[in-house]
């Protein structure tokens, strides 16, 4: 059964149910309501982003459901991203994060994973002034504290 | 990125954690990020190379710790209620009034932070934060150090243990040259604050003193690892086994009047009464224990230890050539003697035993 979805611009977007209950957050809410043919509004998603996040979870309808596996070694955890997903995540920063906050929004796990994944991929082995450049973050520190900090940081940027 | 809310950015830190350097870069880039990022890089230091050991001693050992834990109470281990109450946490602790000051420091209010801007030595992290970055640290191994054998010495525990004074698990096996002396400072610093685990396997150099001097003050200490130190006799074992209190009505007075003299010179007789003090031995907290090739260790010394350590649920006597006593015996005292050879002379229980 298809279900009908709607973006913060007022797009319909209509998906199979399959397809929808990526998002746990929907798949909640449909077991709230249980069978109907209205459609989801879904108010803090833009239709660009919306249009995306269906392509990642066609893609992934028939992933099994991520168990939570807090128990595993976080050390063990990989930053591996499958090549699909590696390939689907190849967009602007802009639109990187909309699907980040997206992915977190309609609560779909391994999206969020990839999407934050992704980011961390580019911060790792990068110095502060590479990684101010690549996510334009601006550095409000006195030049006092920066160099105080990175004296206090010194033992751990030992490489 | 300067976007997305807290719980995002540290969903991305998740990701690169165990990745010291690019931790601290992190740390680097601006206000948000050090706040966020600088309790998970001190939390557990990675330290592999003697260079940067000794870079964090320097970071940690300051003067501006003692004036911080004389800020927050601490500065004699007076609050000890209260680090025992909240010992099961994992921040140091800090009693409610001085956690307000706290937070009035931190949130950068010039008035505020008079009290340290009056100091002559400014700390570095004193403009970001009131909290020196020793206080943040948790773990401290070094069992991947190389030359830790020849290299970490009395001088590099009174660092560690001035610096960073809420240790709560800390292996410094293999230390060899380490002696009671440094054992004693371990006790003595972080043994009355957070000590859960220390490992002090491997070096040899240590006594009884040592031993006793964690019994003294490291009153929640739940695992104690002394593989190899042969010098430990059954004076340790019976020790970690006795119920300081002897749990008797008298003792509480007894044990103040003890600990007045030989560990709280600094006038805690007044808060010795009102604390629950006495009922904390390390007999009681004492989970699990390694006297594997402590050779001096005799039945004594275990029997001993058996009366007392109630909580001890796994205990390594492998290669305890001094400890004869069969299976009968350990069962009779309920404990179950899991070692399958004759000698009997491993017995690990399960946890859930």
């Amino acid at each position: 059964m298809p279900v009908t979805l709607v973006s913060l611009d007022n797009e319909n977007y209509v998906v199979d149910k399959e397809v929808a209950e990526r998002s746990i957050l929907i798949k909640n809410m449909l077991e709230d309501v249980g069978e109907t043919d209205s459609p989801i509004p879904l108010p803090n998603v833009t239709s660009t982003v919306l249009k995306k996040v269906i392509e990642y979870c066609e893609h992934h309808r028939n992933d099994p459901i991520q168990v939570p596996d807090e128990t595993d070694d976080p050390r063990k955890r990989s930053n591996d991203i499958e090549e699909w997903d590696m390939k689907f995540m190849q967009v602007d920063q802009e639109m990187l994060f909309e699907i980040i906050l997206a992915a977190n929004y309609l609560d779909i796990k391994p999206l969020l994973d990839v999407g934050c994944k992704t980011v961390a991929n580019i911060i790792k082995g990068k110095t502060p002034e590479e990684i101010r450049k690549a996510f334009n973050i601006v550095n409000d520190f006195t030049p006092e504290e920066e160099a105080q900090i990175r004296k206090e940081n010194e033992w751990a940027e030992d490489r | 990125m300067e976007l997305l809310p807290t719980e995002l950015l540290l969903t991305i830190v998740d990701f690169i954690v165990f990745d010291q350097a690019t931790l601290a870069s992190c740390s680097r880039l601006n206000r948000r990020w050090y706040y966020l990022i600088r309790d998970l890089l001190y939390k557990k230091p990675k330290l592999i190379r003697q260079s940067a050991f000794g870079a964090f001693l320097r970071t940690v050992d300051t003067p501006e710790m003692s004036q911080y834990l004389q800020s927050i109470g601490d500065g004699s281990c007076k609050d000890i209620q209260n680090l025992f109450r909240s010992s099961s946490s994992l921040r140091p602790i800090i009693s409610a009034s001085s956690q307000a000051h706290i937070d009035i420091l931190s949130a950068k209010k010039p008035t505020a932070t008079r009290s340290i801007m009056n100091s002559p030595k400014l700390f570095p992290a004193a403009i970001l934060t009131s909290t020196p970055p020793g206080a943040l640290v948790e773990t401290v191994d070094l069992s991947m150090l190389p030359h830790r054998w020849e290299t970490v010495d009395f001088g590099s525990i009174q660092s560690l243990t001035q610096g960073c004074p809420y240790i709560s698990v800390l292996d410094l096996r293999d230390c060899v040259i380490l002696r009671d002396s440094a054992v004693q400072l371990i006790a003595e610093h972080l043994g009355p604050r957070q000590l859960r685990s220390l490992v002090l396997s491997g070096c040899s150099k240590i006594t009884d003193l040592a031993v006793l001097s964690l019994c003294a003050h490291a009153t929640g200490l739940e695992n104690l690892e002394l593989s190899g130190c042969d010098r430990i006799s059954d004076i340790s074992v019976l020790e970690l086994g006795s119920i300081t209190a002897q749990a008797t009505p008298t003792a509480l007075d007894t044990f103040s009047a003890i600990s007045e003299s030989k560990i709280y010179k600094e006038g805690l007789s007044d808060i010795e009464l009102t604390k629950p003090f006495s009922s904390q031995s390390i007999s009681k907290s004492i989970k699990s224990l390694d006297l594997s090739y402590c050779t001096r260790i005799t039945d004594t010394g275990i029997k001993g230890l058996q009366m007392g350590a109630t909580g001890l649920t796994s205990l390594n006597l492998e290669g305890c050539y001094g400890v004869l006593m069969g299976g009968d015996d350990l069962d009779m005292n309920g404990w179950e003697d899991l070692d399958e050879d004759d000698e009997g002379l491993v017995s690990d229980l399960d946890a859930d035993y």
